[in-house]
């Protein structure tokens, strides 16, 4: 278990049910929360570089810079670029699909309406990029 | 008549004999009145009376008698007895009574006539015959005895005579025959055959009847004349004349005469051709309406010092000059002139022939030209021909009609468009473009002319160069207000069409915004909804009874449901949007994807699928999997209280077209309410026996009719549901079929 997550959501309903799915869902890892894109961008980008997630959650419709200008920012920047980055939205526009895989989105899931199924998504994820994904050593 | 009688007396050569004419030599007045009642009126009379006659005459005079021959004793009372009536005067002493009465009988015998007559009868170049019916006899006079060639009268020959058509006239016709019947005959013409001579002689006879004293016919004197010169003399100056005005008909040559002042008196039909004119148009002008304006002068200084000296300016043959058509243009023409002169007045000739180097090809041109022109006249657009000199040569009726009324062959093409000027919207523009494109002799087409009436046109200048000689010009004008205001039309739809679109798109843009945000945000509180529920029910179990759970349970539900129609309507929503991508798809295989997920969400299901092979359609395959993925799924709900669910797809044939066929043994609903059955939002079934939104079918149906299809659905109750569709466009099914 490396790092910790970076949820990226300006809902805080969302925040809070997410946070919830990961306990629930088993996941001891940390899990810090960036409000809007400028907020996620000051984070990764910012002083104190030493601490990067092992992975962030990103939403795409975010006040101040959206979603997917964030994951452009994010690969466009050497020492981020491999961070993976999962797309977790309402949206299942086509148009947002194809838009985040081609800005370099690692995986893109759509947040469920039911809580459980919200649950078990949020395990999945943590297992799987945090534990079973190789990560670049650094 | 004073000369003595004997001096002239001169005795006929043939005597006729007395029979029958009564003349009687008398003594006395009783004898004469005696007489007088024997001979009757009109016979002829001798009264040798000596020297008393005046009574005699007297009773003569009295009755009306004829002719009276006064027989004197001697010549002292002869002019007496001719005042007195006598037709002639005997003097007795010479002449026996016999002798006088043969003189009488003659007619004017004994007198200085009858001489002349007999000095005539034998000179004169017409032959007479005498034909006495009295006698029987023929007198023929030299001429008629054949010195001059009448050798139809010799006796013993039968002559061969024509009329004057060359028939051969039977013998009762011949003029000899005729006149001793004493018919008269006036001028008729025969012709004599003559051996050894191709031509006969041509007589003209004139025949008269001899009458006796009582009046009687008694055979008749037939004249004949040679007029064989005078008839071949006109028949050659008749086939001259024919000859010259054949000639005249037909050479391509002007032959012209004009008269001492220069007026035309004559001039063949080839002017027509040559210069414009027909015949009648110019005879009785001048010479120069045919002469060039620059020429005109020097003709008539020239003519005048001619007439006036006989100076000749020019060579009066082959003179190359040009001359003037009635359009105005310049004919070459190659002129040769000669005079003549009739009583005293001079007249003089000309001929002009074409000096074009090929006639020929001229009159192929002008067969061409004359095509040409039945072509202009009948063209709808307006056409004013020029030629270099401006002159309008050729225009149509659409020019007239539509442009400029004045407009004619002939007219000078300035005017013209000076007054066609005054009609457009802007008439200084329309002469300066004339000016500049005639300068310039350059093709410009459909230049836009304005009318003032609101018509519109448009202008093409053709100049036209023959072996690159300007040699004039062609407008054409064509009427396009029609298409004109069509244009417009259409511009002004295509703007409104345009604005339509326009907002057409904004408002898709709008719906797509809408469908978005749906998805985004109508989305999130439901998840705080459900999930806070949740929250509850797990965390609070311990203070929530069954009660208050089950209200939570409910709501959980709701939040999930409406998490369903949400994502359903952004389906709908998707499908009208999205544009139509045709090609090939695989029905079949795209079936077998559908049905595996189905059967993976409910593995517990036992299912008979039968899905025809090779069904391949063609649309859109993004549309067509969410038609599948609909009629399928619900089949597959609708039969799960079916102990063994029968799911088929195929396709068949009917009524040449191609209908797919989704088919289940489930449920089925009643066809009374299958109208609904396509709307959004319409159930058949109640949620507590199969959950739904009501918008599948919508979106299947959008799906079918977005590619042109039909769908129609067969039920009963309990017997299961038949979905069929129809997809435009689908040529060939698999061999299933």
């Amino acid at each position: 278990m490396s790092g910790y997550i970076l949820l990226v959501e300006d809902n805080p309903d969302d925040e809070l049910l997410a946070l919830r799915a990961f306990k629930k869902a088993g996941l001891g890892t940390e899990v810090k929360v960036a409000r809007d894109g400028a907020e996620a961008l000051a984070f990764l980008h910012g002083p104190d570089e030493n601490r990067l997630p092992g992975l962030v959650l990103l939403d795409l419709k975010l006040p101040k810079i959206d979603g997917l200008e964030v994951l452009k920012r994010i690969r466009a920047e050497p020492r981020t670029k491999l961070i993976p980055v999962v797309i977790l939205t309402t949206s299942r526009e086509e148009q947002d699909v194809v838009e985040g895989y081609s800005r370099g989105a690692n995986s893109y899931i759509r947040k469920p309406v039911s809580f459980p199924e919200f649950v078990e998504a949020a395990g999945r994820i943590g297992v799987y990029w945090l534990e079973l994904n190789e990560q670049i050593r650094r | 008549m004073s000369e003595p009688i004997a001096y002239l007396f001169a005795p006929p050569r043939t005597p006729p004999a007395r029979g029958g004419v009564v003349a009687v030599a008398v003594a006395g007045l009783a004898d004469t009145e005696a007489y007088l009642a024997k001979v009757g009126p009109g016979g002829s009379f001798v009264l040798d009376v000596g020297a008393s006659f005046e009574p005699h005459l007297d009773v003569l005079a009295r009755l009306s008698l004829g002719r009276v021959v006064v027989v004197l004793p001697d010549a002292t009372r002869t002019r007496e007895a001719f005042r007195l009536g006598a037709v002639d005067v005997l003097v007795g002493a010479e002449v026996e009574a016999e002798g006088a009465f043969d003189r009488a009988y003659v007619g004017r015998g004994g007198s200085r006539r009858a001489q002349l007559f007999e000095m005539a009868w034998e000179a004169s170049p017409t032959g007479l015959v005498v034909l006495d019916g009295e006698t029987q006899t023929a007198t023929v006079n030299p001429s008629a005895a054949g010195g001059r060639g009448y050798g139809y009268l010799m006796p013993g020959v039968t002559p061969t005579l024509r009329d004057e058509a060359g028939n051969i006239l039977p013998i009762d016709q011949f003029p000899l025959v005729r006149g001793g019947r004493g018919e008269r005959i006036e001028d008729m013409r025969i012709i004599l055959d003559t051996p050894g001579a191709a031509e006969g002689r041509h007589l003209a006879v004139t025949a008269r009847p001899l009458l006796d004293g009582l009046g009687v016919t008694r055979g008749g004197v037939v004249a004949s004349r040679d007029i064989t010169d005078r008839v071949l003399q006109e028949r050659h100056g008749l086939g001259l004349e024919l000859q010259a005005e054949s000639f005249a008909k037909c050479t391509p040559d002007v032959l012209l005469t004009i008269d001492q002042a220069g007026t035309i008196l004559g001039v063949n039909p080839a002017v027509y051709d040559m210069l414009g004119y027909e015949p009648s148009q110019l005879v009785g002008r001048p010479l120069q309406t045919i002469i060039p304006d620059d020429l005109r002068e020097r003709h008539v200084a020239a003519f005048s010092r001619y007439l006036a000296t006989s100076k000749k300016t020019m060579s009066w043959s082959r003179s190359a000059l040009p001359a003037l058509h009635q359009v105005g243009h310049l004919v070459p023409v190659e002129a040769s002139f000669g005079e003549y002169t009739i009583a005293g007045k001079r007249f003089f000739t000309g001929t002009l022939r074409d000096a074009t180097d090929a006639r020929r090809t001229e009159s192929r041109r002008a067969m061409e030209s004359s095509r040409l022109t039945a072509l202009v006249t009948s063209l709808q657009a307006g056409i004013l021909v020029e030629n270099e000199l401006g002159r309008v040569v050729l225009t149509n009726q659409a020019f007239v009609d539509a442009l400029c009324p004045e407009a004619s062959v002939g007219s000078d093409g300035e005017e013209i468009h000076t007054k066609l000027a005054e009609r457009t919207t802007d008439p200084s523009h329309f002469l300066a473009r004339i000016a500049a494109m005639l300068a310039a002799r350059e093709l410009v087409t459909n230049e836009v002319v304005e009318l003032r009436d609101g018509a519109v046109f448009e202008r093409d200048y053709v100049p036209i160069v023959v072996d690159d000689e300007y040699r004039g010009h062609l407008w054409s004008y064509v009427d396009v207000t029609d298409r004109r205001r069509s244009e417009a039309t259409i511009m002004a739809l295509n703007g409104e069409l345009e604005t339509r679109a326009v907002s057409l798109d904004a408002v898709n843009r709008e719906l797509e915004a809408f469908s978005y945000s749906v998805s985004h945000d109508l989305r999130a509180p439901l998840r705080s909804i459900h999930g806070f529920a949740a929250a509850l029910a797990e965390d609070y179990s311990a203070t929530i009874d069954a009660e208050g759970r089950q209200y939570l349970d409910r709501i959980m539900a709701a939040a999930a449901r409406m998490g369903l129609l949400i994502d359903d309507l952004i389906e709908l929503s998707r499908i009208s949007r999205s544009k139509l991508v045709r090609a090939p798809v695989d029905l079949t295989a795209m079936a077998h994807s559908i049905t595996s997920d189905l059967l993976a969400s409910d593995p517990s299901r036992k299912v008979d699928l039968r899905i025809a092979e090779g069904l391949v359609a063609e649309g859109d395959a993004s549309l067509l999997r969410s038609l599948l993925e609909n009629l399928l799924g619900n089949s597959f709900k609708y039969s799960r209280n079916v102990e063994l669910a029968i799911i088929e797809l195929f396709a068949e044939a009917r009524d040449g077209e191609t209908v797919f066929v989704v088919r289940d043994n489930g449920a089925g609903f009643d066809m009374a309410h299958a109208g609904r059955l396509f709307s959004a939002f319409e159930r058949l079934h109640s949620k507590s026996d199969f959950e739904g939104t009501g918008i599948g079918l919508a979106s299947a149906h959008r799906v079918v009719s977005k590619h042109g299809g039909r769908i129609f659905a067969d039920a009963r109750p309990g017997h299961g549901a038949t979905f069929s569709f129809t997809l435009p466009g689908v040529g060939k099914v698999g061999p299933s079929l």
